[in-house]
């Protein structure tokens, strides 16, 4: 059973799932002493083999329900903000911690949409080697980097607007982020657990046509700007903000691009 | 019979033993050691694994027990599970009738 726990470790199972397989299997040695459960290497490194892909799956659907989850808080934060009668008026240094804070929700909204939408679209699509199931925790890990991100900027928000907004405003915009932040924070402990139990390899690029990265940019910018057009009534503020996702867009697929897998 | 055989069908076996209702790790082993005659005596060790991916996959619930002062993991099928197993059975019976008809 020693033998058993530390090769456990050594193939990343650790902790309650170590502790109940030693149970099971000692429990089974009661039942029939002489059991020929085989050698503690083998056992866990099966046990490694057989968890590594349910785990990933699930750890990717959890993932994308908490930044699900992370993107109603910010919804709800946004409708509260209305109904308080919109952004107040607020001084240069009050107002550049709310641009940051801005800044950080609009970019950690999309790396966490685009990472997170690539990792479940690998899953979905069926993960065949080490290398993808460690592309789908590359994926996830940055997609949920995203969602703390977001979080990270609501809360800057919410800590620069609070002497200017009603108290059940600041009640409400802190406490949309605890569901998030525990959500976020369980699916990050299980992409632990699903990375220690992956083989270490090179996670398998998956190269997306030139001609597809062109066309989900360009309806990027289209959505933002059409979108921002008319919430804003002003075609000229729609094209800014269209120019702004564009350079947004590329800067992300230039500096994320290779890392989540989709460049070479 | 040789572990390779069971390639592909130890899943579908697995989950078959837990039909008639919940089992532990040694019961499950031990089920498919007498509903085979013997033939399926798997390395003991190898099946644990297997349990907990099918319990990951959804197709299995599990839950502590104590038994004779030892804490016990019992396994039952789940309603996706048991869905897997018709389905399973189905399709070996199929194939299995197909089989003998090409032998004969």
């Amino acid at each position: 059973m020693r033998d058993l726990h530390a090769e456990l470790a050594r193939v990343g199972i650790r902790g309650r799932l170590a502790r109940r397989i030693e149970v099971e299997l000692a429990d089974h040695l009661a039942c029939d002493p002489a059991a020929q459960l085989g050698q503690p290497r083998v056992i866990a490194e099966r046990f490694a083999e057989e968890l590594r892909l349910p785990t990933t799956r699930r750890t990717t659907f959890h993932a994308f329900a908490a930044l699900a989850l992370t993107a109603l808080s910010l919804g709800v934060a946004l409708r509260s903000t209305q109904i308080t009668g919109g952004w107040p008026a607020v001084s240069a240094t009050r107002g550049w911690l709310v641009s940051l804070g801005g800044l950080a929700i609009v970019f950690g909204v999309q790396v966490a949409l685009v990472a997170g939408s690539l990792a479940l679209w690998r899953v979905l699509r069926g993960t065949a080697t080490d290398g993808d199931l460690r592309l789908v925790q590359r994926r996830v890990g940055l997609a949920l980097a995203g969602g703390g991100v977001v979080l990270v900027g609501q809360a800057v928000q919410a800590a620069a607007l609070q002497p200017l907004q009603p108290r059940w405003w600041i009640l409400v915009a802190l406490s949309a982020l605890v569901v998030p932040a525990l959500t976020l924070g369980g699916a990050a402990y299980e992409l632990r657990g699903a990375v220690s139990i992956t083989a270490a390899v090179p996670p398998a690029h998956r190269v997306f046509p030139r001609p597809l990265v062109l066309a989900l940019g360009a309806g990027a910018v289209a959505v933002v700007c059409v979108g921002s057009a008319f919430a804003e009534h002003s075609w000229n503020e729609g094209l800014t903000r269209g120019a702004i996702e564009a350079v947004a867009f590329a800067g992300c697929f230039a500096a994320l691009g290779r890392y989540v897998g989709i460049r070479r | 019979m040789r572990a390779e055989s069971l390639k592909g069908h130890l899943d579908g076996l697995v989950l078959a033993t837990l039909r008639d209702g919940p089992a532990h790790g040694y019961a499950v082993i031990e089920a498919l050691k007498e509903r085979s005659e013997g033939a399926f005596d798997l390395a003991e060790g190898t099946v644990y694994p297997v349990l907990h991916r099918l319990e990951a996959e959804g197709l299995l619930s599990s839950t502590w027990s104590a038994a004779a002062g030892r804490r016990r993991r019992v396994y039952r099928l789940t309603r996706r599970g048991r869905a897997v197993v018709a389905q399973r059975r189905e399709e070996w019976r199929r194939f299995a009738h197909a089989v003998e008809a090409v032998w004969v």
